[in-house]
């Protein structure tokens, strides 16, 4: 088996308290086990200590204990990161450089030879799409604009292992699907991708693997196929009618003037809620079949985090 | 319409306020300006306190001091102008001790009204501060010499400018002139002779000058030198013989005199055994000095 | 890979650090505001000259160094503060130190990166101030000698105001920096304002070992001997370098070791 890129045992961190008092514990003790291929997803809620996790993979916040290793090597060695790229949460750039100017920036900091660093920067920011604004500066970029040229200056040495923290957040709906497209792309190119999120449909489009964390734990971890299971758990109907037939009140999750959803749970129960609702002459507008979503390992997981932190 | 109306109103209140301004300040100023002139000096802290305070910049301290005391003390009409000058121009002087300008320009200003006790006590600091600096004391001697008249003071002087700078002239020649005047004859031939040697030769216009300038020198010292003799023989004379002597011979054989003197060209003096004094005959002519000095 | 230390590439590293904090500078309005004081102060001597009996020459001399030299420092003082604290607030360090590089090397590029902004800075200064001597016939090359011990005193806040920017906030950093770039033209002054008040024997010998061991910036000041062209004592020059390069070592090193182990919230 080849070599994990990331092996995280046993991650503490805490962090001083408001005027100093006390201590905040962010991390109490992650296990982490990057494989050397594939996506993998980060999954937490804001405040479990995902970037705080990160943070100490690039080497910019020191662990109070544990250890950390990219690809064999412990990362207190600079010359671990050499092997990452880095794309911060909503990442700030200088303003005052221009795109081509950023990249080729991060660049310089990079073993690469100046001739072959300014052929890569092209094609990077052609790759990310930024062709055309690579002279404009950064100040005049959009959000997205932004997080794509970070993804360009995070690809720039080539790395094996891509580290994005939230690489999606904060995005229109077309620019998180571009972000997903340029992800998806690079795992062709053979590349490892570990990157956190809150949002959950994200990860579930694009994750090979997903580690869920809840409060500085890591609760759930592993390939997304087996953790969601095939089966369909239930089908959510709705439809528009002035009346909610009666034998369906029950079941009505969700009712706003003459919209009305439905949740119910087998095949069966679907075609007679079907039936009744065209003998009432309602409107149905869709019919949704739900797996076991990420969002409810999510959210259980959540709860047995707090759980277990009132234990 | 009513935020129009808003803009006017504002811009109204604006101009208002300013004219209000504008009024105020010129009558506020039209009270105070009555007031007596000490309203206006202004205080200055002490040097060991402006050299802690100018962060090592105390030239350019000291300049603008210079230039606030240039400014200040040029105001004719104030009586109060000369209340804080000796501080002032300590503060300025402690901050660069060798400002040549803010030492003369104080002289200046203390001279104006003959403070010549301000005057020398500026220039004094100067000389002191600036050991190879001629500039200063010349200016001192002047004032003594062409100013005050007080001679021995211009003798101190012009010593210390001529020992600082030996080889100029000028120095020389007033140094000389004032030991004459001062009555240290002797002493000043030789300096009026010694600047005749140098420019004996010379036939550029400061030889020129230096030259006819030293020659009537000489020939005045020298006359003078043989009358104040003459003067002292004969009243030493007189003092044993209750009279006048006849003639010089006499003075010589009784030994009050070493020898009879002679004019500058070598001619005798005329002697009136009635005053007991002696005149020179010849007449000044430099070309007949030329050939015989 | 190897081991060895490669200190070709964290020169090259060090260099693109600087460049890019040449850049920003370059490219910051505060940069031309505070040039434009300069020019200001400068365009100010020569008015004052005209008010002056004598030479106008030592007026628009002493004044414009004085101004020169201020004016530097208080550029080096108010950008230097934000060098790496500013990094840090915007949060662009991240993705400067995520790369394989020893943090040590960001800060010295950094401060590279600042000195050769202020040198451009000064050299433009003094510049105008040797043409304006030029015109009212008081040429002196001097000036460039008294620019490059202005540049030493820059060297030395500079590194100050890098150690405070790597350890405080911009506004602690600069009252910090203020106050050395305070003391340090004071301290000259503790033999003969300071000691004369103290009367414990002790505290006398505190005084005395602060007044060597602060860093004494107007020692570095040789503005005043220009003026009269006193020549400059024999050694001076190479002992002051040294001196300054100590202490800039000194403050340096202190940031590096501070910095290498901060976390970077």
């Amino acid at each position: 088996m080849k070599e994990a890129a990331i092996s995280i045992r046993n991650l503490k961190k805490s962090f001083k308290g408001h005027l100093s008092i006390g201590r905040i514990e962010a991390l109490r003790g992650v296990d982490l086990n990057v494989p050397s291929s594939g996506i993998y997803g980060f999954i937490g809620p804001n405040g479990a200590g995902k970037t705080t996790t990160l943070k100490i993979i690039t080497g910019l916040i020191f662990p109070d204990e544990g250890e950390v290793k990219i690809f064999g090597k412990p990362n207190s060695e600079f010359t671990a990161r050499s092997n990452i790229g880095f794309l911060p949460e909503s990442p700030y750039f200088y303003d005052y450089l221009t795109g081509e100017e950023l990249v080729f920036f991060f660049g310089s900091l990079f073993k690469i030879p100046k001739k072959e660093l300014k052929e890569r920067t092209v094609s990077l920011l052609e790759l990310v799409g930024l062709k055309g604004k690579e002279k404009l500066p950064l100040r005049k970029y959009s959000k997205g604009m932004l997080q794509r040229v970070g993804l360009a200056q995070a690809l720039i040495s080539d790395p094996e292992l891509l580290i994005l923290d939230e690489p999606m957040s904060g995005l229109d709906p077309i620019g998180r699907r571009e972000i997903r497209d340029l992800i998806l792309k690079l795992k062709k190119e053979g590349k490892t991708i570990f990157f956190s999120s809150h949002i959950l449909a994200d990860a579930e489009m694009i994750c090979d693997e997903v580690g869920i964390i809840v409060k500085g734990k890591i609760v759930e971890r592993g390939k997304l196929e087996t953790l969601l299971g095939k089966e369909v758990r239930f089908w959510d109907i709705s439809f528009r009618g002035a009346q909610v037939p009666l034998e369906l009140s029950q079941k009505t999750v969700v009712s706003h003037e003459d919209l009305t959803m439905i949740r119910v749970d087998s095949e069966e129960e679907v075609e007679t809620a079907l039936l009744l609702l065209q003998s009432n002459k309602s409107k149905i507008l869709s019919v949704i079949p739900h797996k076991a979503s990420l969002e409810e390992i999510f959210l259980s997981s959540v709860e047995e985090g707090k759980n277990d932190k009132q234990n | 319409m009513r935020k129009k109306i808003v803009d006017y109103i504002g811009i109204v209140l604006i101009l208002a306020l300013l004219s209000n301004v504008f009024f105020l300040h010129s009558e506020i100023r039209d009270l105070t300006k009555n007031y007596p002139d000490e309203y206006r000096s202004y205080y200055i802290p002490s040097s060991l306190q402006m050299k802690f305070f100018s962060l090592g910049y105390h030239h350019a301290f000291s300049d603008l001091l210079y230039l606030w005391f240039l400014q200040f003390y040029d105001w004719y009409n104030k009586s109060v102008r000369y209340s804080y000058m000796v501080h002032t121009f300590e503060v300025m002087t402690d901050l660069d001790p060798k400002h040549q300008e803010a030492y003369t320009i104080a002289a200046l200003f203390a001279f104006i009204p003959l403070k010549y006790d301000l005057v020398y006590k500026f220039l004094d600091k100067g000389i002191e501060k600036n050991p190879e600096n001629f500039v200063l004391p010349y200016d001192a001697g002047c004032y003594a010499f062409f100013s005050e008249k007080n001679y021995e003071r211009a003798v101190k002087y012009f010593e210390i400018a001529y020992k600082r700078n030996p080889d100029k002239s000028l120095l020389k020649n007033l140094y000389a002139k004032a030991l004459s005047r001062k009555g240290d004859l002797d002493a000043a031939l030789d300096y009026f002779e010694d600047i005749y040697a140098r420019y004996k030769d010379d036939t550029t216009d400061e030889g020129n000058y230096y030259r006819s300038a030293a020659m009537r020198h000489i020939w005045v010292t020298k006359n003078a030198i043989a009358e104040r003799d003459v003067k002292e023989a004969v009243s030493k004379y007189r003092q044993k013989y209750g009279k006048n002597p006849l003639n010089l011979r006499i003075l010589v054989n009784e030994g009050f005199l070493s020898k009879i003197p002679k004019d500058p060209l070598g001619e005798d003096y005329n002697y009136d055994s009635n005053t007991g004094e002696i005149k020179c005959v010849s007449k000044f002519d430099p070309k007949a000095i030329t050939g015989r000095w | 890979m190897t081991n060895k230390i490669d200190w070709l590439f964290f020169i090259k590293q060090i260099t693109s650090i600087s460049k890019n904090t040449y850049k920003e500078s370059i490219r910051s309005k505060i940069f031309y505001i505070l040039m434009a004081f300069a020019v200001l102060i400068l365009g100010f001597a020569v008015i004052l000259s005209f008010l002056t009996i004598g030479s106008q020459k030592r007026i628009i001399l002493d004044l414009g160094l004085a101004g020169i030299s201020f004016f530097s420092v208080m550029t080096s003082i108010f950008v230097g503060i934000g060098l790496i604290y500013v990094e840090i607030e915007k949060k662009t360090i991240y993705n400067v130190l995520s790369k394989p590089m020893p943090r040590s090397l960001f800060i010295i590029g950094r401060y590279f990166g600042m000195m050769a902004v202020l040198g451009t800075n000064l050299l433009a200064m003094l510049l105008i101030l040797t043409v304006l001597l030029a015109i009212f016939k008081g040429f002196t090359l001097m000036v460039f000698y008294a620019g490059f011990f202005i540049y030493m005193e820059l060297a030395v806040i500079t590194a100050i105001a890098i150690f405070f920017s790597s350890v405080a906030s911009p506004v602690l950093s600069a009252i910090c920096t203020l106050a050395f770039y305070l003391i340090g033209h004071t301290s000259s002054t503790f033999p003969e304002i300071l000691v004369p008040l103290l009367h414990n024997q002790f505290e006398k010998k505190v005084a005395i070992a602060l007044f060597h061991l602060l860093p004494d910036l107007s020692m570095l000041n040789v503005c005043n001997l220009i003026t009269y062209e006193i020549p400059i004592a024999q050694g001076f020059t190479i002992r002051a370098i040294i001196y300054t390069f100590s202490y800039v070592l000194v403050l340096l090193v202190a940031a590096c070791l501070i910095f290498r182990k901060r976390d970077l919230v």
